[in-house]
């Protein structure tokens, strides 16, 4: 009866069509590019999180991201979210910045449509806007670069305390890391987060100071200048009386 | 023991005629090939958006390369024929409208018009009323402008235009000062056209509108002038 049984299910198993699509769910231009050490390479990923290892950095990437290795190994990010570890020194591209990262450094990039958001989550980068200006970021801040106008001045925001649930979140849906590296990473994020957020308060502080008192300043020289308006109507109004009624 | 070989004859016998079927429904509908076509047409479709996104970022790049050096080198070409394509290239580049800027520029057109007006040169001013209205009618100056161009068509005794100026001011700024001045003017050529009635009932109409303001008694007194 066994024997009978089993031959029935191997015979209903070969009949039925079972079919595994072994899609990829990388594009890679040109094809397999990834695994070649140099040249040009772009990379697109269609589904889920990917890692692309080369001597210089390591890169995790989301879904739908696209990154393109250039001939001269300079890796540019195009579209979407990426954790990138510097392994040597390496420079990083990008539409609007470009990052310069030192052995170990691990910074978190979020491209959007009109603007580059970069993180430092370990060590201390330098970002280059589009006209060369040098920012510092030191770890747990993050600042946003966009594109240069027509008066041919950069667009870029002031370093802030990064968006730590944020972080939390990106991390667990891109990086490839162990859960216990990840709260490692972050438990020593976390100190770090707490000064730059201390100091960032203090520099509010003061600027808005400041700006309290510019405002001040502007709503004297407003009222200065409505003063001015108005005597300036008063004689127009007297100049057509003069015209209208009496001449 | 019979039980038993009916038992294993009737699964034999399904599982030949299910084999036999699915061979005959797969020589008839093999949807392999289909499913094969359509997979390879999306990795198309796909690659030729990748391929896109890729040329989009040169595109990006190339963008921004331009707008690092041209401003620059427009400050050193002068705006004329010969640079009207380094111009037109520069437009790309171009992103949001300068706010100060216009407001500044709004201010300059209004002030030139208006030193024309106090110069007495009231066909110029009310040429460059006329524009800056035109130009800029969300300007905070707009009231006045009407106002200086009611009374530049009046001083050059153009009393159409300056009638249909004032009525536009009626229209756009009921409630302004400066709207009672201009029905005070219109009064005033009403009378010069011999048109008495006209005149009395707008000097009414600023009295009833604006009694507390000191336009108030401009207009009895005139009312006063046309009754007698």
């Amino acid at each position: 009866m066994k024997r009978v049984t089993r031959y029935f299910l191997f015979l209903m198993a070969s009949v039925v069509n079972v079919q595994v699509q072994g899609k990829s769910s990388v594009l890679q231009l040109p094809e397999n590019c990834s695994q070649e050490v140099s040249g040009l390479c772009s990379i697109k990923a269609l589904k889920g999180r990917g890692l692309w290892e080369q001597k210089e950095w390591k890169v995790e990437y989301g879904q739908h991201s696209i990154l393109k290795r250039e001939n001269d190994g300079v890796l540019r990010l195009i579209k979407g979210q990426f954790f990138i570890q510097a392994q040597e020194k390496t420079i990083i591209e990008s539409k609007y910045s470009k990052v310069k990262l030192e052995k170990g450094d691990y910074v978190w990039v979020e491209l959007g449509f009109d603007r580059d958001m970069i993180a430092t989550v370990s060590g201390d980068v330098e970002v280059n806007d589009l006209n060369g200006g040098e920012h510092k970021l030191p770890a747990a801040y993050s600042n946003w670069f966009a594109k240069i106008n027509g008066e041919g001045e950069v667009n870029y925001g002031s370093p802030q305390p990064l968006n730590f649930k944020k972080l939390i979140r990106h991390l667990a849906s891109i990086s490839q890391m162990e859960k216990r590296q990840i709260v490692a990473l972050l438990e020593g994020l976390h100190d770090l987060w707490v000064a730059a957020i201390d100091e960032t308060q203090k520099r509010s502080l003061a600027s808005s100071i400041k700006l309290i008192e510019q405002d001040k300043l502007r709503k004297k020289q407003v009222a200065k200048r409505l003063a001015e308006i108005q005597m300036e109507r008063k004689r127009i109004r007297e100049f057509f009386y003069k015209k209208t009624f009496l001449e | 023991m019979k039980g038993q070989f009916v038992f294993s004859f009737t699964l034999l016998l399904v599982g030949f005629w299910m084999s036999v079927f699915v061979k005959f429904h797969m020589y008839f509908t093999d949807p392999k090939i289909y499913l094969n076509e359509i997979n390879h047409l999306k990795h198309e479709v796909e690659m030729s958006k990748f391929r896109q996104e890729l040329m989009r970022d040169q595109v990006i790049e190339f963008q921004m390369e331009v707008a690092k050096l041209l401003p620059n080198y427009l400050k050193t070409k002068p705006a004329d024929e010969a640079n009207y394509p380094l111009r037109n290239l520069a437009s790309l580049i171009t992103t949001e409208p300068n706010d100060k800027f216009l407001n500044s520029k709004m201010r300059i057109a209004f002030s030139k018009a208006k030193a024309s007006f106090r110069e007495k040169d009231f066909k110029k001013a009310s040429k460059e009323l006329l524009e800056f209205i035109d130009k800029y009618p969300f300007s905070i100056d707009i009231a006045e402008a009407f106002f200086l161009l009611s009374e530049s068509y009046f001083q050059i005794e153009d009393f159409e235009r300056s009638l249909t100026a004032i009525e536009k001011m009626i229209e756009l700024f009921p409630e302004s000062e400066l709207t009672a001045f201009a029905m005070l003017r219109m009064g005033k050529i009403f009378e010069y056209q011999d048109r008495p009635e006209e005149a009395v009932d707008i000097y009414q109409t600023v009295l009833k509108v604006f009694p507390e303001r000191g336009v108030a008694s401009q207009a009895k007194k005139s009312l006063r002038s046309v009754e007698l």
